[in-house]
């Protein structure tokens, strides 16, 4: 019997929902970073929504195991050959850290019951910058994963930077889900740096496919699926209501919010497709 | 006591931890020498498609027959978690038109490099086991194999990773491999690796000059040398095998820069406007102060 279809809608769920957190904390802190650290409230906003979604994805990862009560053998030893193992231990620093962020913003919020944490903000900018280098590395990891394997649609070194890319998207559009969703003022930037992470995507999902055996996808079984779940709701469709916005003399947190939930979406996608027809195609 | 499925599994947890595999420290496997390294080596020139190996290999590992979809026993096609040898019928319109299937306990083995729990490893020896107190079933293995050999055990017993692992349970014992054991015709041999390569080679020799000019050895060198070797009457693709079989792992290295730079250039692409929208905000507050 083949393996066909081993990794199932857990892994793509488990692949979308780490790019979302690490994605997201990533570009929130280069904002923060190139505007002179002023902008803390988009990193609040990351790790707020990126620790669920991290969490998440790691309990999509533990029930696809076969034996889920054994996980805690990933956790004992180290092996930087095995991408699974580096990504393993990425995630669990990547939690305590953003674990102790929320703790540090609480403290500083002077709520009596957090008052404790206090003794973590000398850490803040340590952690943040941890943080801030592990996120890249979450994101790739989702990528390498798939990578490192003997199924050809996956091996492709521009598969990694396809889901870095794509993996920004869907965290850019989550915060800007939520901060839309709670009324804050999205600055013009925001809608630009999405455009931007769109067409960037776009242009390396061409480069990726055209680097593998990717007839599956584009023509195969699974065409439907890619012309309409990548191409148009992942990608032409959020690109054209952003660009719209853009050209509007008042931009509308509306559409904004629209398009990102397309991203969303799309990036699920993106990852279902690539993960069945890598295997069925294998 | 009688060798079933859950009695081998646990044989194989408590060989790992037992006397064979006591002074075997497990490997990494970009490690390329082994002490003691052994094989066993397939001659496809004197397989005659009896499938006594592989019969052998499910009486001896106590492996369940595999059913039909109208609920008959029957002969295995493929690979799986309960047939970890299989005779196939290869392509060539040739008298000897077989191939023995299972793991090749590959030197670089992916499914070694990508295994995140150290599960899957070498022993000293070279052959390549799953720990199957230790596996976590995350399928890995399977994904990594450039043979498709490791497949996850279904239904009660979905699991762990299962496959050939050369009968260590019986090498303890100074028994030959089940399937080496009953081979009825000598085409498959068991021994230090190096003498069955010098062997292979002169048949190989033999082979050519009968008029076999593609003979060939696959496992020489292939991912840094197998401990399944096999001679083959004809291309590796011709018996549905890679030509140059890749290591899982040999674009990682590749692979984690280029995401890297990915996430680089997309921070070069977007700072621009970052900085722009920074300037912006400070030339608005110098405007209102001024
Ligand atoms: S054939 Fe596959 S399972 Fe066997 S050692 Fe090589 S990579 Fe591992
Ligand atoms: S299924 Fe088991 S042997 Fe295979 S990679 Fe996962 S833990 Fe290792």
């Amino acid at each position: 019997m083949h393996n066909e279809l081993l990794w199932k809608w857990q892994i793509w769920l488990y692949l979308w929902a780490a790019g979302v957190a690490g994605g997201g904390y990533f570009i929130a802190s280069l904002i923060n970073v190139f505007t002179g650290f002023t902008q803390e409230k988009l990193l609040k906003y990351s790790i707020s929504i990126g620790l669920p979604f991290v969490i998440f994805g790691t309990l999509m990862l533990l029930i696809d195991l076969g034996r889920m009560e054994r996980f805690w053998h990933l956790m004992v030893r180290f092996y930087f050959h095995s991408p699974m193992s580096i990504g393993t231990w990425v995630i669990t620093f990547w939690i305590i850290c953003g674990f102790l962020l929320i703790l540090i913003w609480l403290s500083e919020m002077n709520l009596p019951l957090f008052k404790w944490c206090s003794r973590f903000s000398n850490f803040k900018n340590l952690i943040g910058g941890i943080e801030f280098v592990l996120s890249p590395i979450l994101i790739a990891y989702t990528g390498v994963l798939l990578s490192c394997t003997n199924i050809p649609l996956w091996k492709s070194y521009l598969l990694p930077p396809l889901f870095v890319i794509s993996a920004s998207s869907t965290g850019l559009a989550a915060i800007l889900l939520v901060m839309i969703v709670r009324g804050e003022e999205i600055h013009h930037v925001m809608g630009q740096t999405s455009v931007l992470l769109s067409m960037f995507e776009a242009i390396t999902l061409v480069l990726f496919l055209l680097s593998v055996p990717s007839h599956i996808i584009v023509k195969g079984a699974l065409s439907f699926a890619f012309w309409g779940g990548v191409v148009v709701v992942a990608l032409f469709i959020p690109l054209w209501l952003k660009l719209w916005n853009l050209g509007q003399e008042r931009e509308s947190d509306k559409l904004l919010m629209i398009a990102a939930w397309w991203i969303l979406l799309g990036g699920v996608i993106l990852r279902a497709i690539i993960v069945i027809g890598g295997q069925v195609s294998a | 006591m009688s060798l079933n499925r859950r009695n081998f599994l646990k044989i194989l947890g408590i060989s790992s931890g037992g006397l064979l595999l006591k002074p075997v420290k497990s490997k990494a496997s970009n490690k390329k020498s082994f002490k003691n390294e052994i094989a066993v080596l397939y001659d496809a020139s004197k397989c005659v498609g009896c499938k006594s190996c592989q019969n052998a290999c499910k009486r001896v590992n106590g492996l369940p027959p595999e059913i039909s979809a109208n609920g008959l026993y029957d002969a295995p096609l493929e690979l799986s978690e309960k047939t970890w040898s299989l005779i196939e019928l290869a392509k060539p319109k040739d008298k000897h038109p077989f191939f023995f299937k299972r793991c090749f306990h590959c030197t670089e083995a992916s499914c070694v490099n990508v295994c995140p729990t150290g599960a899957c490893h070498h022993l000293s020896n070279g052959v390549v086991v799953i720990d199957q107190n230790w596996c976590i079933g995350c399928g890995y293995c399977a994904q990594a194999c450039p043979f498709e050999v490791p497949h996850l055990g279904e239904g009660e017993e979905k699991s762990t990773a299962r496959k050939c692992f050369l009968c260590i349970q019986r090498l303890k014992k100074g028994e030959k491999p089940g399937c080496v054991a009953n081979c009825t015709t000598g085409a498959l041999q068991f021994g230090k690796r190096k003498d069955l390569i010098t062997y292979a080679r002169i048949r190989v020799d033999e082979l050519k000059k009968q008029g076999y000019e593609n003979a060939n050895i696959y496992g020489d060198n292939e991912l840094g040398g197998l401990h399944h070797i096999s001679i083959l009457l004809d291309k590796p693709s011709v018996y549905g095998l890679p030509e140059s079989p890749q290591v899982a792992t040999s674009i990682m290295a590749e692979s984690w820069l280029s995401g890297l730079i990915g996430a680089g250039l997309l921070s070069v692409l977007i700072m621009p406007f970052w900085l722009a929208f920074k300037k912006e905000k400070k030339d608005s507050k110098e405007g209102q102060n001024a």
